[in-house]
């Protein structure tokens, strides 16, 4: 009975520690999605959350990433388990489509978006130093992956 | 020694007499760097970092001689000083970190809106100075054409063409506009020496403004409400700031609950309203009760500054398209008032008879045109400036903690 206790308490304790963050992985998908259909499109209300929502999102979990060791140490563990080479075509905005959403985003000499949509690329520039060489490999063993990451000065040419 | 002493007499001259010449893009580094309100707030938000440190460093054991030598030697005596051997076995002493933490992070939006202030003030008096400056110029070319009537009035008054009465009204008019030259001069003066204040340039240097580029209103586009009130209330580090009071808040309602594992030996800091039991007792109910009323007084707060930022927001996109729909009566205004004063000046030139008064209307009705258009130019400015401020662009736009916390450089 103790034991069984001692579990559904462990259970209750830690199962949904990463509850938020693996909600914001979710709608980074979903966002992703919209900003591709909507990036040509004037800026409304509608994109300007979306844009707040996906860039925020991208922003967060970077600073939990790289500043929270324990997440990061779930991070690493839960890799090869939840994240396959599809991650970049589910998460990731390419280039083009980030500088697109960018020109809608100045009405009248006025810069109208989140801030951290100007920094996405600097944001993504910093990760890889905090991933292990075997997750790097297993994202660049996806050519449409790889080419994403490289555009947008992640991985390096060279690499 | 003679030498010497020129060269002595030259650098005290220099440094009395120093002139700086600023232009509007140096003004938000200057206040970033040297504004003493912003420079006092900086140490504040130091401070608050600081204290995290302390409130890490508070979880190491740490010597208390005199309740070391007062404890016997047993494990019941270790357990009494536990707050000194083993501070990380209290709960509420991490709780403390992490609330430090939050603190911090709201010092620092408040910082980031002071800052955007104090830079928003300092850019708006350079704007109005440089206004006034103009304003000077072209009342001191109103007092020339004054002066040139009056000589006229003067002239003709001998051949008896012109009253005695309206040479003197010419002279009085003339005279009200060496005044108005005068306080104008006074007033520049007092605006360059508050802008040198804020900029924290010493007051013995005589400041130089450029001139700035005015806009042309007539290529703006009105502007909508809605896509700015979204980048307003993103961007705001007023509103920003209540999600990490709030943060900070939660510490304090799980040091309520862990309370029966000792108390922490810091102060609470800002919420020193909610009283903590040293120990789980039969007050924990009421503190909880007041941490949420705590967190209530917060979202009030937080409504209320989303809507004076509405307002403000709604005033600025107002008088910005009232602006850009009136240019053009403003340009025209002044385009028939000086082909009016043109068409008199040739007409006098020629040699026909004006009459002065006549003719001192018409320099007023360009005078009025002009000042009121270069006021309307200026006017642009500064509601664009008051904009950028309101959606942080440009020089306003300081990264937000956790953004400015992650691409700071390691």
């Amino acid at each position: 009975m103790k034991v069984i206790l001692i579990l559904l308490t462990a259970v209750a304790l830690t199962g949904c520690r990463y509850q938020s963050e693996f909600d914001a992985m979710q709608s980074l998908a979903e966002d992703k999605d919209y900003l591709e259909k909507n990036a040509e499109n004037v800026l409304s209300n509608e994109k300007q959350s979306v844009i707040e929502r996906y860039f925020s999102n991208v922003k967060e979990l970077s600073h939990k990433l790289i500043k929270d060791r324990r997440f990061s140490r779930n991070f690493h563990k839960r890799f090869f388990r939840y994240f396959n080479q599809t991650m970049c075509d589910e998460y990731v905005l390419d280039k083009e489509i980030w500088q697109t959403v960018l020109k809608t985003c100045k009405v009248n000499g006025f810069y109208l978006c989140a801030e951290e949509l100007k920094h996405y690329q600097e944001i993504l520039k910093l990760i890889p130093a905090h991933f292990t060489q075997l997750e790097i490999d297993n994202l660049q063993k996806d050519s449409n992956c790889n080419k994403r990451l490289t555009d947008l000065g992640v991985f390096n040419e060279s690499l | 020694m003679k030498k010497l002493i020129l060269l002595l007499c030259l650098t005290i001259a220099n440094s009395v007499f120093a002139e700086t010449n600023i232009t509007l893009n140096d003004v938000s580094e200057k206040v970033k760097n040297y504004n003493f309100t912003v420079l006092e707030n900086a140490q504040r938000v130091y401070q608050a970092k600081e204290t995290i440190n302390f409130n890490k460093r508070n979880l190491l054991p740490k010597l208390n001689l005199w309740n070391i030598l007062k404890t016997p030697f047993t494990w019941q005596g270790a357990i009494d000083i536990v707050q000194d051997i083993a501070p990380f076995l209290i709960p509420n002493n991490w709780f403390k970190v992490g609330q430090s933490r939050e603190f911090y992070y709201a010092n620092q939006e408040q910082y980031r809106a002071l800052w955007a202030n104090e830079v928003m003030t300092a850019k708006l008096l350079y704007i109005n100075t440089l206004r006034d400056i103009h304003f000077l110029e072209i009342l001191n070319r109103q007092a020339e054409k004054l002066k040139e009537l009056v000589e006229i009035a003067e002239s003709r008054q001998v051949i008896g063409s012109v009253d005695a009465s309206t040479t003197r009204f010419l002279k009085i008019k003339s005279i009200e506009m060496r005044e108005d030259i005068r306080a104008l001069e006074n007033l520049v003066f007092e605006e360059k020496k508050a802008l040198s204040y804020l900029m924290g340039i010493d007051q013995e240097e005589s400041l130089v403004l450029e001139k700035i580029m005015l806009p042309k209103v007539e290529g703006l586009k009105p502007i909508q409400f809605d896509t700015f009130v979204f980048k307003a209330l993103d961007a705001s580090p007023e509103i920003s700031q209540y999600k990490y009071l709030k943060e900070a808040l939660k510490y304090t309602r799980k040091s309520v609950y862990f309370s029966f594992l000792g108390a922490s030996s810091n102060s609470q800091g800002v919420f020193n309203n909610i009283p903590v039991q040293d120990g789980l007792g039969f007050g924990a109910a009421s503190s909880i009760r007041i941490s949420n009323s705590e967190s209530h007084i917060l979202d009030i707060n937080k409504e209320s500054t989303k809507e004076v930022i509405k307002k403000s927001l709604y005033n600025l996109v107002n008088n910005f398209n009232s602006y850009v729909s009136n240019i053009q009566n403003q340009t025209e205004r002044r385009n028939l008032a000086r082909d009016n004063y043109i068409t008199l000046r040739s007409n006098l030139d020629m040699g026909l008879d004006i009459d002065p008064l006549e003719m001192l209307q018409s320099v007023q009705n360009e005078f009025d045109a002009t000042i009121s258009l270069v006021n309307y130019q200026f006017g642009v400015v500064t509601n664009i400036e008051r904009l950028k401020r309101m959606i942080f662009n440009d020089d306003y736009s300081k990264k937000e903690t956790m953004l400015s916390d992650l691409l700071a450089k390691e």
